[in-house]
Order: structure tokens, then sequence, then C-alpha cells
């Protein structure tokens, strides 16, 4: 059995293949314009990997913003309840999820048998989402990845408020201008991402286990003022913190193959027990 | 004239005439209406009694008829953003846009009220830029609660009368008001019958059509819409009902008239069988008392005694009441609150009704959007979300 769950995000598209038990392969890269282009494209590198073929898939969901726009999934499903799926198949202890992608940020309650409970987003704007993170890298020449290692050799952050993507550029400079550092800055910068971010899930209560997932879970400082101002510990992923839905994606591909197959696949399963 | 038969044959019912009645400068009934020598009148807020302005009886021909402000399908807001910057509500720049573009080239005037600041100010430009033949404003008190703010209304609305008197030379008589009571009252009624055939396991009709019709009855003579609502309500009862739907929710926040949003929330599976919106329920409930001696003072209590809209001082129990009221009535799975970005009353009073209601277990959503909502995909992720979240 191979189930395909294809992540398409506003920035990068991921692919997972999962045989029912464990991930089988994966995939992660930036995201094409069209989104057919990003799934085809990432669905192929997942395959390559493992040397399989299209026609070894059983079943395929697709998620993320370009979720509907994916000709070869047969189905899709919204990526808060893939998040949601995909973490707690990786610690079923998971009861809060914070998702911090290029354009989206959700704080996402699960209930204690693995269901979507709740779910807070970014309003319309992307201040304090990857986007914001990704602005100041540009600023700096430096790619994302270099950002959260050159935040933690800060000692203490600059003095910045401003969490909209379009001017923390002008922000930055103006501290550089000032004698901050760019390490200073990039501290700063996740200091005022983990804040946002913790403003805006006030409408519940943070219930360990917490995890962490999307891109901007790489940044360890931004790991670390989460932890700071929550006092609560984020528990590792087994995983690329990128992949959670479209391993859930994957999941659900499976749980839709099963009813789809309807009883013969329990009596099966049975028999395999 | 034979071929009559054949002609009534190949009308469209009165259902699908609701359905699609094209709007502003294409509604055939505005175009009649100016042809006969009518004049029409917009008003924005829910605030504005529509029958002080339908039960004035002009000269000759000329008859008043009032229609609500909408901008759907306003693409851009360019030249409206020149005056209201664009951290102002997009409902106030597209129908400033609109106006500003042509596109209300039938009114003959407009009646603002003090609903909303934004609305309001936009006001200002619209008499500075466009100069209607006639311009009026309602002050609408921030309190409903004592009698001296009910009195504050009242000689407002009377104000709103004189003017028309003294530019047209015309007023309403008592008995024109209650002719134009007992139609507005039947409007009600049957816009309640909507309603209620949305109630049951199997809807008749999805919110998208509801509000369609409702969109209808803002751009129509109520007389006229009135006997084709009779029709169409024939029609509906022989309708199966809707099953197919993932869930039933309630809609409420800002004011919704261009079915776009609707058709989005509803293209996720979602049905909205009900709202507490001032375009919807709280437009249509609440009926004038018939055969009264003083019909003005009438009409004022009902507008002054309906379920308030976010910007009265007072009222958010009663308003929370309501939601829960409605949402228990047509036997709701979840709640969909929405804001116009900017719109402060409704962002604010969301807020404070979706803790109420989710405190008592109902599940609810709150929507951040623009007027004509061109960001499809964002808010079909967080619809599509709360449908699985509620779906269990």
């Amino acid at each position: 059995m191979l189930f395909a769950g294809i992540d398409i995000g506003s920035s990068s598209a991921q692919a997972v293949l999962f045989n029912g038990e464990r991930i089988v392969s994966w995939a992660s890269m930036a995201a094409r314009p069209i989104p057919e282009q990003s799934a085809r494209l990432v669905l192929d590198a997942a395959l390559k990997k493992c040397s399989a073929s299209e026609e070894d898939i059983d079943f395929c969901i697709s998620t993320g913003y370009g979720r509907e726009k994916i000709s070869f999934a047969l189905d899709n499903v919204s990526e808060i309840s893939c998040l949601v799926k995909g973490a707690f198949r990786l610690n079923p202890n998971t009861r809060t999820l914070i998702d911090i992608g290029a354009q989206d940020n959700k704080v996402i309650r699960v209930t204690a048998d693995g269901r979507l409970q709740d779910f807070v987003m970014n309003d319309k704007c992307a201040a304090g989402s990857g986007r914001f993170l990704e602005r100041i890298a540009r600023t700096f020449g430096l790619s994302i990845s270099e950002l959260g290692p050159l935040a933690l050799r800060a000692d203490q952050p600059a003095p910045m408020q401003n969490s909209c993507p379009v001017y923390v550029a002008f922000d930055a400079l103006s501290r550089m201008a000032e004698g901050w550092t760019k390490a200073s800055i990039a501290l700063s910068a996740a200091h005022i991402l983990a804040k946002r971010l913790i403003a805006g899930s006030r409408k519940f209560n943070i219930e360990q286990a917490l995890c962490l997932t999307g891109g901007v879970a790489k940044n360890e400082a931004v790991v670390k003022a989460l932890e700071a101002f929550l006092g609560l510990p984020i528990q590792p992923l087994p995983v690329d913190s990128q992949i959670v839905g479209a391993l859930g994606a994957a999941i659900f591909a499976q749980d839709q193959y099963d009813s789809a197959v309807g009883s013969r696949a329990e009596i099966n399963y049975g028999m395999c027990r | 004239m034979n071929t009559q038969t054949e002609q009534t044959d190949i009308r469209p019912s009165a259902l699908e005439e609701l359905l699609t009645l094209p709007l502003r400068g294409e509604n055939p009934y505005i175009l009649d209406w100016k042809a006969n020598g009518g004049k029409v009148f917009a008003y924005v807020c829910s605030y504005v009694p529509e029958e002080i302005i339908y039960a004035v009886k002009g000269v000759a021909k000329s008859r008043y008829l009032p229609v609500r402000l909408g901008a759907a399908g306003c693409n851009n807001t360019e030249d409206a953003d020149i005056d209201l910057s664009r951290c102002l509500c997009s409902f106030a720049r597209s129908t400033l846009q609109m106006g500003l573009d042509g596109a209300y080239s039938y009114l003959d005037g407009l009646v603002f009220s003090s609903s909303c600041e934004q609305m309001r100010r936009s006001f200002e430009f619209w008499r500075d830029k466009r100069h209607p033949d006639f311009l009026a404003m309602i002050s609408v008190p921030r309190t409903t609660d004592t009698n001296a703010h009910f009195e504050w209304y009242l000689e407002e609305i009377n104000n709103v009368r004189t003017k028309f008197g003294q530019k047209y030379g015309l007023l309403s008589s008592k008995a024109a008001l209650n002719e134009t009571i007992a139609i507005y009252n039947r409007f009600r009624e049957l816009m309640l019958t909507i309603y209620a055939l949305r109630l049951g396991d199997a809807p008749k009709l999805t919110g998208t059509q509801a509000l369609k019709i409702a969109q209808a009855g803002f751009n129509m003579p109520k007389e006229i819409f009135n006997t084709k609502l009779e029709a169409a309500i024939e029609e509906i009862m022989q309708r199966p009902g809707i099953t197919d739907y993932r869930a039933r929710v309630l809609l409420a926040g800002s004011p919704v008239d261009d079915p776009a949003l609707v058709e989005i929330i509803e293209g996720t599976g979602a049905l909205v069988v009900t709202d507490a919106l001032c375009t919807g329920r709280k437009f249509i409930e609440g009926m004038v008392d018939e055969g009264s001696d003083d019909p003005v003072r009438a009409i004022a209590k009902r507008y002054f005694s309906k379920e308030t809209c976010p910007r009265m001082m007072d009222g958010t129990d009663s308003r929370v009441a309501y939601v829960k009221r409605l949402a228990k009535e047509a036997n709701v799975d979840g709640v969909i609150f929405q804001y116009i970005t900017f719109c402060d009353n409704h962002n604010i009073e969301n807020i404070i009704e979706s803790r109420a209601l989710e405190k008592e277990g109902i599940p609810t959503l709150t929507l951040e959007r623009e007027y004509q909502p061109k960001d499809v995909g964002r808010l079909r992720t967080r619809v599509q979300a709360f449908m699985e979240r509620i779906n269990k």
C-alpha cells in the first residue's frame, strides 16, 4: 500500500509517501507559481527517492492553499485538519499545535482522540509570519535558514516593534544605522513573531504537549522565544517540521482508501494481525 | 397578439427572475420606475426607514422608490481611495467609487445615517463630488433605551420628510403612510416565510439564493416584489429540499448584500440556513403598528426597537441572546462571524458574541474580509477547516 499526501503552500511544496505505518519517502521544494506544477515536481521527487512510480500510489490527497488545483489528487482536506492528523500520529500526546508558514499562522487545539477541536489563524495580514522573517533575511542578504543561528549569537534584541513584512526592512535598516547588530535584529524579529503568535492564540489555553510545525519551526531563535514566553517546552518532532501537513494528508488518503474499500479491508487487516 | 401564450411560456418564473435580477442601471424595475416619471433614492443603512420615502405620493406620476445602496461587483476603489484612505471600510469605499464612476446615475438622491462613522464621512464626498439632487442625513442616537432618544430619532425622521417637502413640495399623507406600512409589513411577512422554508432538515433554498432574493427586494418596488415573492414561494414549496450539505450555519457580522461571500462559504459544503445580519433577518423582523393615528411615529418605533446594530452603546446582551435564539431555531452546527476589514463595530462585536456562543458549546468561526471578497482561497481554507472541525 502506498498513500500520497501533497501540501502546496504559498512558499514551499511538500510530498509524503506513507505505507500505512511509516513514511517511505518525502520531498520538499520551493513552490512554483502553478500549484499543479509544484505538486507534480514534488511528488516525482518523492517517488524517485524510493524508486516508486505514480502507479504504485493507492490514494492521494492534497492540502495547503493550492489543494483544490491538483488534478491527480482524489480529494482535498484543509491544512488545519492535516496538521492535526499528522502531528497526532507523530505524537499522540499533542494537544496544541502551532504552525508558522510563509503566509499563515495557526494555533490549533487537538482533542485527546486526535481530532481538530478549534483553531485560530491570523487574519488577512501576514504580519509575524514566515514572510516577515524572509524579508529580514533578504535585507541582510542571507538565506532564511541562516537567520536562526544568527539570532542566537545576539546578547540582546534590538528595540523593534513592527511585525509587518513590508515595513520591517525599513525598521531593520534604521536600527542598523543606530548601531544595532544584525544578530540583535534577527533576535528581535524572533521575539516579535513569537509575541504576536501568542497574542493571537489567547482565545484558548495552550495545553501540553505542544508541538511546532511549518518552515519557521526550523528557526531555533523562534522556538526558544516561544518556549520562554509561554513557559512551556515544545516537543521535538521526529520528522522535518515542514512535512507534517503532507503526512496528515497521506494518512487521510489511507483513511479514505480504507473506507472506500470498506469492510473487506477490515477483514484483511484482522487476518494479518 | 396571438403569440402571447408563447411569450408567457418562455418568460422566466418569478423565482428565476428574483434570483437573477440585474442590479443598478440594468435593473428593469428601476428603469421602468424612472421611465414612468418616478424618482429613486438610495439609503445606506437599516436605520433609514424605507417607508417614509416610499409613502411620498408625488404630483402626476412621480412616485418615490427607496433602494438600498450596494456595490456588488465593484472591482476597484482607486478613485474613492483618494478621499477615503485604504485604512477605511471597503464598503464605504466601494459605494463611493461606484458613485464617482456614475454607476448610480439613475439616483435622484441619497439618505445617509450616522450609524457608522465611515459611511457618515463618505457622505461629504458624495455631497462635494457628486452633487446629488437630494441629500439628507439621519442622526441616529447611540442608545435606544430612553424616550428622549426615541423622540430625537423621530424628529430626525420628520426632518428628512420635511426636507423632501421643501425640495419637491410633497409630503406623504397619513393614508399613504398607512398604505405603505401595510405593503411593508406584507413584505416582512413574506421574507420571514423564506426564512421558515430554510429551517427544516431539508431546507428549500440555499443561503446564496435567499440572499439573492433579499437583494432583489432591496432593488424593487415592494408592491411588485411582494407579488413576485408570493409566486416564488409557491415555486419553492414544490422543490425538493436540500439534503447534501455538510453543516448548517448561521451567518452574522458586517452587512452582506453581495452573494459572493455566501457562495464562497457554501462552496465548502456549508449551508447558510439563517443569519443575524442587518441586511437579512434584522432588516425584516418586527412589524410596524398598522392603522396608527401617527404612522410616522409607528414606523420610527419599529426601526428603533428592532434588534440593534453593534454601533449602539447598549444592547450587547440582547444581541447575543438574539444570535443564540436564531441558532437554536435553525438548529445550526456552527456560527460564522465575519467583518469587513476596519469595521470596528462588527470586529469587536464578533469577538464578544463568539466568546459567548463558544461558552455554550456552539462552534464559531470569525472571518476578516473585504466588502468584495477577492482572496477566495484564504476564506475557503478557513471555512473548510471550520467544516472539518464541526463535522466531527
